[in-house]
């Protein structure tokens, strides 16, 4: 075997060890509630906007609600950070964070809102029905 | 059966006309059955032309009976994004994409080449199921009588910018311009010529680096200037998707190169050739079947295209990895394999490091579809990509530096550290100022290290090959422009500073040495509300205007940012949100009473050092490879041309 051939397998090794420990450090599980409240790390959950009580101070930066997952079980969800405007129409929040002293502290938030491409898939559905 | 509807359906069947008479042509070897393949071609061409032109004219007489025009466009849309709103939907884009592939065709077909017949008859395959998805989903469709719309719902306000009406398509030429290497390298196979599609695939090679970069280059200008995702890349899998194809298909460039001196490498460039082709449908599966609907924002929704989108992959996996496998005992080897210190040594590290990056984007990309084979489906956060490709990004630029250094076959290590050494000590020079004024990590130090040396290495090059003739210069020019954009990354994501500000409304705000003070709300010439901030700090004063509006469409606000250019820096002004002094009144939308003089606006500000040199080496890089492009034409003008005096 030349040099050639030696180089070029230490190269794939390590990009591909840097490449398994990058994605193990990086990625952040979609877990159900309950699996949330049992792991230590960065996780994603989503769900619905359990109900409307839910505190909302802009100025402060504060967000505090409760977010129903399929199951049906109800979680509080902390966030400090700028709010997304359109919180108030979201049908769906994917909060990233983990999960301390009793809340979910969300380090992120992503929402969905009614869009036009899912009223389309729907009207498919309907349509070939 | 509409116009539309017909047409899409003559497109399909002169397809499965065409392909049929070529594998006649070339199983039986009948000029005949050729004649009638060129025929069916054209005829098909001709459909997919008239189906664009009458999806246009729907379009512009607002034809609600239409579906997709219903869905797409509007009364109210200006003409130029009615323009654009044919690839508004996956309807269209299936059908611009049929399009672009058969015009790229006829160009094909007109090579006098022995390979050309063949080429065309896996050309012509991808044209067959694009032209099955246009006759079964495509954007023909009509309402059942009686449900017309009295409106159409509209482009997507984001979609509704200057750059809908050019970066799309000009991705999709690069998507279909892929079908054609791919095609190239199925008929170097079939008919054993292993080293004769090297220079009939070069241009096509080159057209398709260029042309793609173009693409996901103007989607990056978008993404900043106007989306204000607050850079130009998000890692976001509709981006990785122009990508990965992109990455696999430089590393075919090179490798093409390399045979071409020195006959090595016949096997990596076809499986190359397959595998670039094979990627544009592998992303496209992921973005447009909705596999990937809970992981971004941006992909499409699912329209019950998965079966037909992954029949489509296979499809051409099996025909393209199939063959290899069939022929891979019967390549022969090369008279002199690649190997010892010589710049095709270089150059096949370098495709080793581009084919790494471009299988660990894949698999971040793939993150959920992977996970879920272990269990929940996971995704990886985008600093996953940042830490994979940082150290390959040290490695490719000392390459690229080096390898234009060297010769080709045999290189003296003496000479070639002789040869090195000023543009080392330029480099060394350049990192020990970026330490000093504040780079203090290894990566992003390596990154600009390796990154300057490949950028005054080139630059050597490039002057030397300049002085001889455009065509020894061009190459070097596209190294000096990725070494350019390298930095530029480096610079402007790692080392700018970003605050978020309240603004209330009249009061003057600090941050980052800028004094803010948010002036209240205008309606601008385009109708959109802007907002108005007059910003003071050490650079001058000057006034930002951010659009922020609600947009009913999608039921949330729409956002552009505002960018102060100058020379060393851009500064960023996002606007977040605007609230209501009291809390209770949260959000603001027509009808509900304006804000008064106590609303808040809150704002990110971001410095962008040196995001001049990512527009920069982005330029180099895009004139380098259209000179290719010029380049590689020509000499394959003078193939065609000593060829076709041969035959006649």
């Amino acid at each position: 075997m030349n040099v050639k051939v030696i180089l070029a397998l230490a190269l794939v090794a390590v990009g591909f060890a840097v490449g398994v420990t990058s994605f193990r450090k990086s990625v952040t599980p979609y877990l159900s509630f309950a699996e949330a409240r049992r792991t230590a790390g960065l996780v994603q959950v989503n769900g619905e906007i359990a109900d409307k009580n839910y505190v909302l101070k802009p100025l402060e930066q504060y967000l505090e609600f409760n977010l129903r997952d399929q199951k049906g079980e109800v979680m509080p969800v902390v966030y400090r950070g700028v709010i997304p405007g359109n919180f108030g129409q979201a049908t769906m929040v994917v909060a990233i964070g983990r999960y301390q002293a009793g809340r979910f502290q969300a380090e992120q938030l992503l929402l969905k809102c009614p869009s036009k491409y899912q009223d389309e898939a729907d009207r498919r559905k309907a349509v070939r029905k | 059966m509409n116009p539309g509807q017909l047409l899409a359906w003559l497109a399909f069947l002169a397809s499965l006309a065409a392909g049929l008479a070529w594998l006649a042509a070339v199983a039986g070897g009948r000029p005949a059955a050729g004649r009638i393949a060129r025929a069916a071609f054209r005829a098909q061409w001709l459909a997919l032309t008239a189906a664009a032109a009458f999806l246009w004219v729907i379009l512009f007489r607002h034809d609600f009976h239409y579906q997709y025009v219903a869905s797409y466009s509007s009364f109210a849309m200006p003409a130029h994004f009615i323009f654009a709103a044919f690839w508004g939907g996956q309807e269209g884009t299936f059908l611009l994409w049929a399009l672009l592939t058969a015009t790229l065709g006829l160009v094909l077909m007109r090579l006098r080449h022995r390979l050309t017949e063949t080429a065309m008859a896996f050309l012509n395959l991808p044209l067959v199921m694009l032209g099955l998805v246009s006759v079964m989903r495509g954007p023909f469709l009509t309402f059942p009588p009686g449900r017309m719309p009295p409106d159409g719902r509209g482009l997507n306000p984001l979609l509704q910018d200057p750059w809908m009406t050019i970066h799309p398509p000009v991705l999709f030429i690069g998507f279909a311009s892929l079908a054609v290497p791919f095609a190239i390298a199925m008929a170097a196979m079939v008919k054993r010529d292993w080293d004769g599609w090297v220079k009939v695939a070069l241009p096509w090679v080159a057209l398709s680096t260029a042309v793609l970069a173009t693409g996901f280059i103007m989607g990056g200008v978008w993404a900043y200037r106007v989306l204000g995702w607050g850079g130009y890349w998000g890692w976001d899998p509709v981006e990785n998707g122009s990508l990965i194809p992109w990455l696999a298909n430089v590393a075919l460039l090179h490798g093409l190169l390399v045979q071409r001196l020195t006959g090595s490498l016949r096997r990596t460039n076809l499986f190359l050739g397959v595998t670039s082709y094979v990627l544009v449908l592998y992303a496209s599966f992921l973005t447009r079947s909705g596999v990937l609907a809970d992981f971004s924002v941006h992909s499409f929704a699912n329209l019950g295209l998965t079966s037909f989108l992954l029949s489509f992959l296979f499809v051409i996996m099996i025909a393209g990895y199939g063959l290899i496998v069939f022929r891979l005992g019967g390549i022969p080897k090369p008279l002199q394999r690649v190997g010892g210190f010589s710049r095709e040594s270089v150059m096949w590290l370098g495709q080793l490091v581009l084919l790494l990056m471009c299988a660990l984007i894949t698999i971040g990309m793939s993150a959920p579809l992977l996970t879920r084979l272990f269990g929940s489906p996971s995704n990886v956060r985008t600093s996953y990509y940042n830490l994979v490709n940082a150290p390959l990004a040290i490695i490719m630029g000392l390459l690229l530096g080096l390898g234009p250094l060297m010769r080709w076959r045999s290189q003296d290590p003496r000479a070639l550290l002789r040869a090195a050494l000023p543009a080392l000590v330029l480099a060394v020079a350049l990192t020990l100022v970026v330490v000093v004024r504040g780079v203090r990590d290894f990566m992003p130090a390596g990154v600009i290290f390796a990154a300057a040396f490949a950028l005054a290495a080139n630059a050597l090059v490039a002057a030397r090959g300049f002085r001889v003739g455009w065509r020894h210069g061009a190459a070097a020019l596209g190294h000096m422009g990725v070494a350019v954009l390298l930095i530029g990354i480096v610079a402007s994501s790692g080392y700018g500073v970003a605050a978020q500000v309240q603004l209330p409304q009249g009061e003057e705000r600090q941050a980052l040495g800028y004094s803010l003070t948010y002036q209240g709300r205008v309606k601008e010439p385009d109708g959109k509300d802007h907002v108005r901030i007059a910003v003071n700090s050490r650079e001058g004063r000057f006034e930002a205007s951010p659009a922020l509006y609600w947009s009913e469409f999608n039921q949330g606000y729409m956002k552009k940012p505002h960018v102060e250019r100058y020379l060393t820096h851009d500064v960023y002004i996002s606007p977040l949100e605007i609230v209501d002094a009291d809390p209770a009144v949260a959000l603001l939308r027509p009808g509900a009473a304006p804000p008064g003089a106590g609303s808040v606006l809150a704002v990110e500000l971001s410095t962008k050092p040196f995001i001049n040199l990512v527009w920069l080496g982005s330029i180099l890089m895009l004139a380098s490879t259209f000179l290719i492009v010029f380049r590689r034409a020509q000499e394959l003008d003078a193939v065609g041309t000593a060829e076709g005096a041969k035959t006649a």
